[in-house]
């Protein structure tokens, strides 16, 4: 394992973690020895949110872990043997991932609790966020309106937050309950300037009623959930003022149980924003733990796809 | 099919699946010994196998052989 002394959250979160699932060192010592400098500092930053979450949840951190092998072992596994039989998702409608998933409260709750950690312990997650945080908040102007659809568990909101040259923090989501979510996050997160949580469907948010645009919107692991990506990004688009961007973090080749639309690489993901009008000025290809990305594209593991799109 | 012929086959997939031209389909090597071998990639080797042997397996199986002797045996179990 990795020296983790420096990393006080880091140290903990994963001590608890092997305590109740030892047969995860492995996976875990491979996540953490390739990581560079700033990712870790990112990965720091991300497990001392999620132990502050932990404390307002009824199992603490230890449910979380709990509901992390729950995620690896019986949600994942099962996708991936679909995926690699098939060479497809299992599912493909909207409805029919609302049907199976969206409406398990109890599910979506362990399937989210797990997502949660596997963002500090999933080498691309980590790798992902720490490319937002680093890279993508600093390059914002001073000023700056920002707008993220789907905040779900709230961490890239409580960075944009963190971030001072981000006057503006909004966040859209179509789910009463991910919004009060979202903002209980932010509340245990100590974020404290205003933010603007709307129940809001980005299909039927009229801009042309409505003179709100942004600098910068987020839409990290949303388009992976829809039929038709394209489109909602150009309906996004709508909402961005001349030259504001926006930045997507969607996986490719990363079965789940509600994971509709499959992207097959980084390129693929680049042709997407682009489809939509934007003209992409950054990407980057972060391969699961494990594994290099000219590997993971030969034999289609999963890749966080990251792209910045720049609307003319 | 005999027990090398499985052997012999199930070493060139192998050897496919993660890359490595050494590996050789002993009955006691397992995950330990493969760096590679992590939880998405014994996926992709458990459906290789049915591929490659026209075989199916459930998903319990997928999971259950802990070396290449158990694996050599669960497919002996699944052929004709």
């Amino acid at each position: 394992m990795p020296e983790l002394a420096a990393y006080p959250s880091l140290d903990r979160m994963i001590t608890q973690l092997l305590t109740l699932w030892p047969e995860h060192r492995e996976y875990v010592e491979k996540s953490f020895s390739t990581r560079a400098r700033d990712v870790m500092a990112t990965s720091e930053e991300i497990a001392s949110c999620v132990l502050r979450l932990a404390d307002g949840m009824a199992g603490g951190l230890d449910g979380l872990c709990g509901d992390y092998r729950f995620l690896c072992e019986k949600i994942v596994l099962p996708e991936e043997l679909h995926f690699r039989r098939h060479n497809r998702y299992r599912l493909s409608s909207f409805e029919d991932a609302l049907k199976e998933c969206y409406a398990n409260a109890p599910f979506m709750t362990r399937y989210m609790n797990g997502l949660l950690v596997s963002n500090v312990i999933w080498h691309n997650h980590a790798a992902a966020i720490s490319s937002y945080v680093q890279e993508y908040l600093p390059s914002l102007k001073a000023g700056s309106d920002h707008l993220e659809i789907g905040p779900g568990h709230g961490l890239f909101l409580y960075f944009a937050a963190m971030c001072h040259s981000v006057a503006g923090v909004s966040g859209w989501d179509v789910s009463p309950t991910s919004i009060a979510h979202t903002r209980e996050a932010l509340s245990a997160l100590g974020v404290e300037r205003p933010t603007t949580l709307t129940l809001q469907n980005l299909f039927e948010a009229d801009p042309a009623s409505d003179d709100r645009r942004f600098d910068s919107i987020v839409m990290s692991e949303i388009l992976e959930h829809l039929e038709d990506p394209v489109a909602a990004l150009r309906f996004a688009m709508a909402w961005l003022k001349p030259g504001g961007t926006i930045w997507v973090n969607v996986p490719a080749n990363s079965p789940a149980p509600d994971h509709i639309f499959l992207v097959e690489s980084p390129e693929h993901a680049c042709d997407i924003v682009r489809a939509a009008g934007l003209d992409v000025t950054a990407w980057h290809g972060f391969a699961m733990t494990g594994t290099t990305l000219e590997k993971a594209r030969r034999r289609k593991l999963a890749i966080s796809c990251v792209v910045i799109g720049r609307k003319p | 099919m005999t027990c090398d012929e499985i052997r012999a086959k199930l070493t060139d997939i192998l050897r496919d699946v993660f890359d490595e031209d050494a590996l050789v389909a002993d009955d006691s090597l397992s995950s330990d010994d493969v760096a590679e071998w992590d939880s998405t990639n014994h996926v992709r080797l458990m459906v290789t196998i049915e591929g490659e042997f026209g075989i199916r397996f459930e998903t319990d199986e997928i999971t259950a052989p802990e070396n290449v002797g158990e694996l050599i045996g669960l497919i002996q179990s699944k052929l004709p």
